[in-house]
């Protein structure tokens, strides 16, 4: 396949291309789906596929196939070429940031190879830690998924890189559902690491899914939101979503570089209080982010986002690091085959501080405690973010006190972090798919407990 | 191979290969789509052209009363007899599931009209990037605040193949074509986002420069920022903003699986009001020219309109054919699945019928509330309680009658039963949003937090 890839590169490079980068990928995926201790779906699945992207005086031009013979690899490549040709006529050049010339063979640590783990196997996994969470209560229903995902890829660019990768990943999700007198929650939970099926016994799920059940039933008696703007304290995960949403998107370098990220001309600036120290680090060993290379074939690194409040760098690809004359960071990221690569996040955090949690919240008149993701969104051309939390209390003088439900919360990039003005020395990292341009990319985020003043939260009352 | 051929193969080898019954649907998909924009800060026009061809094949395999699914890209004889085998297998060793009843039996697909344009498989690319390139430059040259604009178009054209050992056999082929633009202004420190788009089956529905127009429009009204206090206000959803919140707070509650497992908060509701008397909310999937209209569902049932709500009180949800033969009824034609994934319910065009007045007429008579253009955070719904709680952003100020600007950070909380318990009336804008065909729709005394 190598010889095709390098035999399809010189083809563009014969074209006058100045720079072509051929990506061919194969992927194994189990999707187990099991609603009350029954077996919904169990789906194995093999694809691959074929990505061409070109660059011609400025115009980009990317076409993909998952019909692999040299004719329709050809056509692909004809039609990528058409593409960039139109894509030129009013650009000014593009000059990618050099990029050292890697011929590298990289394999994520397996120890169980999911390919050599029955189907059998994974369904008993899943059966099990669904059935744990409906022990907790008959008012308990459960929906439980587990995904893994096996892939081999190569890379290969007229620079002369040429990169074979074999990546391997389990993700287990599960929503619990409670009910009681016609009151209905739900809590979720979910964890997800790089390597093979062993990483099953490292996810702690049978005691995730009961706490998710009895989460759920705490959330029964819990109350509407009230509405306003209040000091905040959120936990590990939330101050992870909230890297994600509230700084995490507007630091990627193709907002910035095409004018639709609020950070633009902001390098260097003081954006967040002195408590705030952001980092992007795809170095972590099996984090759900991690990569040893991005798919422009760029090693991939970790980097500083914000310290003590400055924002340092931005996240980057290829073409926007030589356009603004930034480092390369590895952040051009594709789903799979389907996709050109863009720039995204991979395991994206706030440091911890040195703060006790009691410490956060002692001198707190009236406030909030909020607790796990219930996912976010944010315009980073605006500069406003949403997120939502599972679960919330009341503070009353230094006091956690009433519970609260259908929370969540919106802020001002340039204004949130700003605000913080506490971070604890705990820390918590959690896993996610983030959508950007119709792609969906394996991440992390996390962070310490921290305290915000002034953010705004949706509520009922 | 042909499509129809590789769904015949597959079921004929699942059949020898033991299974009770099978299904196999197979779909080929070409887009192009074309990514533009001018920035003019940095002078940076970025343009993308690309091209996607996918295939692939599904196939659903019953022995005795156990169901597995396996799919594959490759569409030869030998890969398909893999695939086959693959959920064979699969089927042997999972537990029979007692509800399964049958698969659906064949009957006519339901003649539908403005689904495919030929125009669309060979999209004009040339005239299209010049057409961009214009667009772009006079749109940012509109307004010496405007920093800048984007514009993107696909062309998608798909044929899909499903085929049954009961003899269903359906292909068909639709297409799509998917525009919008945008822009980005900022004055006086004011960031204000604009934008209009559309989707169509037919490529000569698609105006590059009315989206253009319109998107400027929006820019400037966000501009100027203003107040309004929290509390209970007239709030109008364009048709934009409510598609996203329904996606999370209304389709998934009426989708039969979560009703059937109570985890929906309209499970047990037939019969009863769940709405406003004069809500009315149809799922369509025969409507000319829809953007979810076919002949059949993917797993070849006629296409069919299903009345969800009527006057207020939920008359049906929506059905695949497990879902319905597991209450004895027949499916309503919902079954959607890609060829990765088992099938799930989708909605078809969801039409909603009510009160109509003019647009105009509609902002006239609010005293004091907001129009929301987009919402954040819809994703977050509880459908077990319909629960939300999302920012309700780009939205504009309506005092008086008028729009008098921007509301940076408004949030609204609440159910989705009490909104649709506190529709009024609804413009004459009427527009297709993804599975939504509604125009802007009018709720009174919606709590909102600013």
């Amino acid at each position: 396949m190598m010889d095709l890839l390098i035999w399809l590169v010189n083809k563009g490079v014969n074209e006058g291309l100045e720079y072509v980068e051929a990506r061919y990928q194969k992927f194994h995926s189990t999707d187990i789906e099991v609603r009350d201790g029954k077996v919904i779906s169990a789906v194995p699945g093999i694809e691959q596929g074929v990505a061409i992207r070109v660059l011609f005086k400025g115009g980009w031009g990317f076409s993909t196939t998952n019909s692999i013979s040299k004719d329709s690899l050809q056509s692909a490549l004809t039609t990528a070429i058409k593409m960039a040709k139109q894509s030129s006529i009013d650009t000014e050049p593009v000059k990618l940031a050099p990029s050292t010339i890697t011929m590298d063979k990289v394999k994520v640590y397996v120890k169980e190879p999911l390919e050599e783990v029955s189907i059998e196997e994974k369904i008993k996994f899943l059966l099990n830690v669904d059935n744990v969470a409906r022990e907790i209560s008959p008012n308990i229903k459960t929906t439980s998924n587990y995904n893994d995902y096996s892939e081999y890829k190569i890379i290969c660019t007229s620079d002369g890189t040429q990169l074979e990768i074999n990546n391997s990943w389990v993700y287990w999700g599960m929503w619990a559902y409670a009910r009681e007198a016609g009151l209905i929650q739900s809590y979720r939970d979910r964890f997800a690491m790089l390597g093979g099926f062993e990483v099953t016994e490292k996810m702690n799920a049978e005691e995730r899914s009961r706490e998710a059940a009895k989460k759920a039933m705490e959330l029964l008696k819990a109350k509407p939101a009230p509405g306003g703007k209040f000091t905040v304290v959120i936990d590990g995960v939330l101050s992870g979503l909230l890297a994600h949403e509230a700084i995490g998107h507007a630091s990627e370098a193709d907002g910035v570089l095409r004018g639709t990220s609020i950070l633009r001309g902001k390098l260097g600036e003081k954006i967040g209080s002195e408590h705030v120290t952001l980092m992007d680090d795809a170095t972590i060993n099996g984090r759900f982010g991690t990569d040893v290379y991005d798919d422009e074939g760029i090693r991939a690194q970790r980097k500083v986002i914000i310290q003590k409040g400055i924002l340092k760098g931005y996240l980057t690809n290829r073409e926007a690091a030589g356009k603004m004359g930034l480092p390369l960071t590895g952040n051009a990221r594709a789903q799979d085959y389907r996709f050109q690569p863009i720039v995204r996040m991979t395991n994206t955090f706030f440091q911890p501080g040195d703060m006790n949690f009691e410490e956060l919240i002692e001198d707190i008149k009236y406030g909030i405690y909020a607790k796990g993701g219930r996912g976010g969104q944010v315009s980073p051309a605006e500069g406003i973010f949403q997120f939502g939390a599972q679960e919330a209390y009341i503070i009353k003088n230094g006091e956690i006190t009433d519970r609260l439900r259908d929370f969540s919360m919106s802020g001002f990039i340039l204004e949130t972090l700003k605000n913080v003005t506490g971070v604890a020395k705990d820390f918590d990292i959690y896993p996610s798919f983030c959508g950007k341009m119709g792609q969906s990319m394996r991440n992390t985020c996390g962070g310490p407990h921290m305290r915000i003043e002034n953010m705004m939260v949706g509520g009922r009352m | 191979m042909e499509l129809i051929e590789a769904v015949r193969i597959a079921v004929e080898k699942a059949l020898k290969n033991n299974a009770t019954q099978a299904e196999a649907y197979a779909t080929i998909s070409n887009r192009i789509s074309i990514l533009t924009s001018n920035d003019r800060k940095s002078g940076i026009k970025s343009r993308s052209g690309s091209s996607e061809e996918i295939k692939g094949l599904s196939i659903r395999v019953i022995v005795g009363k156990s169901l597995a699914y396996s799919h594959t890209t490759i569409l030869d004889e030998e890969s398909i007899e893999e695939t086959v085998k693959t959920a064979i297998k699969l089927a042997k060793i999972k537990d029979p599931d007692p509800e399964f009843k049958t698969l659906p039996s064949p009957k006519t697909p339901t003649q539908v009209e403005g689904i495919f344009d030929p125009k669309i498989l060979t999209p004009p690319i040339e005239e299209t990037f010049e057409e961009l390139r214009k667009i772009l430059s006079e749109g940012l040259d509109a307004d010496p605040n405007f920093n800048t604009i984007s514009s993107n178009i696909s062309f998608t054209s798909t044929e899909r193949a499903i085929h049954n050992s009961l003899g269903v056999e359906v292909s068909f082929r639709e297409t799509i074509v998917n525009a919008g633009v945008s822009i980005l202004g900022e004055k006086n420190g004011i960031r204000s986002l604009g934008w209009e788009g559309e989707a169509s089956r037919e490529l000569n529905k698609i105006n590059l420069r009315k989206y253009m127009e319109e998107a400027i429009e929006k820019v400037k009204i966000g501009f100027k920022v203003d107040r309004i206090e929290s509390g209970e206000k007239t709030v109008i959803f364009s048709p934009e903003a409510l598609e996203s919140l329904m996606e999370f707070a209304f389709v998934r509650a009426i989708d039969a699986y979560n009703v059937q497992e109570g985890k929906s908060y309209l499970t047990g509701k037939i019969g009863e009001l769940v709405a406003s008397e004069k809500l009315t909310i149809i799922d369509d999937g025969t409507l000319k020219g829809g953007l979810r209209t076919t002949p059949t569902d993917v797993e070849g049932v006629p296409s069919q309109k299903t009345i969800i709500i009527e006057n207020g009180i939920l008359k049906s949800y929506i059905y695949d054919s497990y879902t319905a033969h597991k209450e004895n009824r027949e499916s309503t034609g919902n079954a959607f699945r890609q060829f990765r994934t088992p099938i799930t319910i989708a909605p078809r065009n969801q039409i909603i019928k009510g009160e109509e007045v003019k647009l105009e007429e509609l902002i006239r008579e609010v005293n004091e509330g907001i129009i929301i253009q987009g919402v954040m955070g819809a994703h977050s719904t509880n459908i077990a309680t319909g629960a939300f709680s999302i920012t309700a952003n780009p939205s504009y100020i309506i005092k008086k009658g008028e729009i008098i600007g921007q509301v940076k950070g408004c949030m609204i909380a609440g159910t989705f039963k009490e909104l649709l318990e506190k529709y009024t009336e609804q413009g004459d804008d009427i527009k297709q949003r993804g599975s939504l065909i509604a125009p802007s729709i009018k709720f009174e005394k919606v709590r909102i937090t600013t």
